[in-house]
């Protein structure tokens, strides 16, 4: 479920965004720099919900000619709680479980072990099947809808300590950054362990 | 950067879609390098939300299941969890309401579905007439196509006032959620 969750940081307005009206250029920069990311341990933040309170600006003494200001404000986070019921697609299938991807969250597991009883992995295919009874054989293709509940969180510090060069936007040496990114897209800064034991769970279709 | 600690509160699934849906008038075309980590999760939330129960979801439905849901004692994520999921069997609601079966009788499950459903009209419903009827009266500007932008953005923040409301009003069921909340914290 998604959340609402206070937050207080220091925003800088650059002189290059001085033509939007303060607040504008406020929310606009504390969503670019929030949007779409994770917060350890408060969850993936979807937008600015709103400003609670901006303190005066102060020019500091250096020469970009931007002013900070203290601000307070609201943000819309998604963070399931354990036990929540969730639904979302299933994106891909292996021996060790199910990926479920909910659009815009991809990074939630189904452990084999927390799948339905008597539940098999047919490797011919690369799919899950439920047997059902002798003669029932359900699919859990992948793209189909799963409804599925949190079992536990996991929450890893991907912040710069604990890779050797913090990340840039836009730097030169982009060949460099290209095989770092590809190496730092293994470590998944939230993700959600899922279990579709319980009855009712699985995918939608099987019990409609 | 510092998270106010405690001050966290549920969000439906329709407020976030109400928001999306006013926002995005404002901005139809506006779409700017600078924001794109924005415009990715809006855009995803968006089309995640729409395929939701909550995408017909109105004001005056959130605010009357929530006072019809009172006498059934839920916690405040169960009565949330309600809303956002819309339940249409017994067994949707056995994996919502914990320890379901010794807080309620089937009966009392039954009569909570029938609420459910008349209180949360949905379109692939059998039984539409009479609660579609009520409901389309008041809330023509937002079922229809958006025939006036202008009217449709007020409708929206409209909407989105009142749920700072509801939310108000319903927090007064904040024991429950703290319970709640210490159970998740253990697991953490």
């Amino acid at each position: 479920m998604f959340m609402v969750t206070t937050i207080k940081d220091t925003v800088k307005i650059l002189p290059r965004y001085f033509y939007k009206n303060r607040n504008e250029a406020i929310i606009d920069e504390i969503n670019h720099k929030y949007s779409n990311k994770v917060l350890h341990n408060v969850g993936l933040c979807i937008e600015l919900l709103d400003l609670v309170e901006v303190s005066e600006g102060v020019v500091l003494p250096c020469k970009d000619g931007g002013y900070t200001v203290k601000v307070t404000f609201k943000m819309i986070v998604f963070r399931p709680f354990i036990g929540e019921t969730l639904i979302g697609k299933v994106s891909n299938s292996s021996e060790k479980g199910i990926k479920v991807s909910m659009g815009f969250f991809d990074d939630i597991t189904i452990p084999a072990s927390q799948l339905t009883p008597d539940t098999t992995f047919d490797k011919a295919q690369n799919v899950w099947i439920w047997n059902f009874n002798e003669t029932d054989k359900l699919y859990i293709d992948k793209n189909e809808e799963i409804r599925f509940q949190v079992l536990t969180e996991l929450f890893v510090d991907t912040g710069p300590m604990s890779k050797k060069k913090p990340f840039g936007q836009d730097s030169q040496e982009s060949t460099k950054q290209l095989n770092e990114s590809a190496e730092s897209e293994l470590v998944v800064p939230y993700s959600i362990i899922g279990t579709i034991t319980q009855q009712g769970l699985g995918l939608t279709s099987w019990w409609d | 950067m510092e998270v106010v600690q405690d001050s966290s509160v549920l969000f439906l699934d329709y407020e976030l879609y109400s928001f999306l849906q006013s926002k995005d008038i404002k901005k139809k075309g506006k779409f700017n390098k600078f924001q794109q980590g924005l415009s990715t999760i809006e855009y995803e939330v968006n089309k995640y939300l729409s395929n939701m129960p909550s995408s017909t979801q109105t004001p005056e439905q959130i605010g009357n299941i929530i006072e019809a849901l009172k006498p059934y004692a839920l916690t405040m994520t169960e009565v949330f969890q309600i809303i956002n999921l819309r339940p249409k069997s017994l067994i949707d609601l056995t994996l919502i309401i914990e320890e379901c079966e010794s807080r309620f009788t089937e009966e009392n499950l039954e009569s909570l579905l029938i609420v459910v459903k008349e209180q949360l009209p949905r379109d692939d419903d059998d039984e539409e007439e009479e609660e579609e009827e009520e409901e389309s009266g008041e809330e023509e500007g937002e079922g229809e196509e958006e025939a006036e932008e202008e009217e449709e953005e007020e409708d929206n923040n409209e909407e989105y006032d009142e749920m700072d409301l509801l939310v108000d009003e319903s927090s007064y069921k904040k024991d429950a959620e703290d319970d709640i909340d210490g159970e998740a914290g253990d697991d953490d």
